[in-house]
């Protein structure tokens, strides 16, 4: 009878390089799986297509110098005080310069650039 | 009875499966030998090609992507919202924001879906399946096509507003 409460004592020691291989192998599973996922949202999403920061992205507009980032120039309608012509007028001002500059954008996306002949097929 | 049946359906069967093989056929005809060779020949500046594509297609995208929105926060969003709060509430301007809106969203779904099949068409091996390859470029081609139509349309709202903005210029012009 006493052998056997002994060896009942021995086993109840915990097992430390054991839950140390389980502590490991749960990390690094827990990591894979929520890479996985942020990997699949940041497919998902559309992220990847506008990455500016990826090795072989180049992105004038995204540059802090670029016209669009210049917030100095930047303005802002603002949604509170009266309305009139004179306000009205500075407004139509102000709006042209973001739509000429989405207008050129417009026109750089060539529809011709996938065809047979400019990719040589 | 049921012979007769048996046949009928093998009969269909074997009309159906010689269908689908014209209709492949068909598909594959639009390569022409001379443009498999060709594919094949120019795989790796094709390619190089491709890449160049979708980096500047990016640049556009992100450049227009911040042209709208400082469009749409910086002045239609406000305008309106002086609009309501002068009690004067546009409803032909409130309509032009909601499909200026619509339309951006279809744009951006439009512009991830183009992604998505210009980069699975990079992925494609040229050389050792240049059918393959031109059935995905003949797809990219079309989702980048209606990209551009996306982006067209916005630029056709944002001349509504426009117009929509002098119109208003000039109610106020009478109301002077």
């Amino acid at each position: 009878m006493v052998e056997n409460k002994e060896v009942e004592v021995v086993e109840k020691k915990p097992n430390g390089s054991r839950n140390l291989v389980i502590l490991g192998v749960g990390s690094v599973v827990i990591a894979l799986v929520t890479s996985l996922v942020s990997l699949y949202l940041y497919h998902a999403s559309g992220d990847i297509y506008l990455d500016c920061s990826l090795p072989d992205a180049d992105c004038p507009s995204a540059r802090a110098n670029s016209e669009e980032n210049n917030r100095d120039q930047a303005y802002v309608f603002q949604d509170t005080g009266n309305l009139d012509e004179k306000v009205i007028d500075e407004y139509l001002k102000e709006i042209k310069a973001p739509i000429e500059r989405s207008k050129k954008t417009i026109e750089t996306l060539d529809d011709d650039v996938l065809s047979n002949e400019s990719l040589g097929i | 009875m049921h012979k007769k049946k048996s046949l009928l359906f093998i009969a269909l069967l074997i009309f159906s499966f010689a269908l689908v093989s014209a209709v492949n056929a068909d598909t594959n005809s639009t390569l022409s030998a001379e443009q498999t060779a060709n594919i094949i020949e120019n795989c790796s500046s094709i390619k190089n090609t491709l890449k160049r594509v979708k980096n500047s297609d990016r640049n556009s995208r992100v450049s227009l992507g911040r042209s709208y929105q400082t469009i749409m926060t910086d002045y239609i969003t406000p305008l309106n919202v002086r609009l309501v709060k002068n009690n004067n509430f546009d409803n032909n301007l409130a309509n032009i924001q909601n499909s200026f809106v619509v339309t951006r969203e279809d744009f951006n779904r439009k512009y991830i879906e183009y992604g998505q099949e210009l980069e699975a068409l990079i992925d494609i091996d040229c050389k050792s399946d240049p059918n393959e390859f031109y059935k995905q470029l003949e797809t990219v081609r079309y989702k980048r096509s209606q990209v551009i139509e996306s982006a067209k349309q916005l630029d056709s709202i944002l001349e509504k507003h426009v117009e929509a903005v002098e119109t208003l210029k000039e109610s106020y012009k009478k109301d002077k």
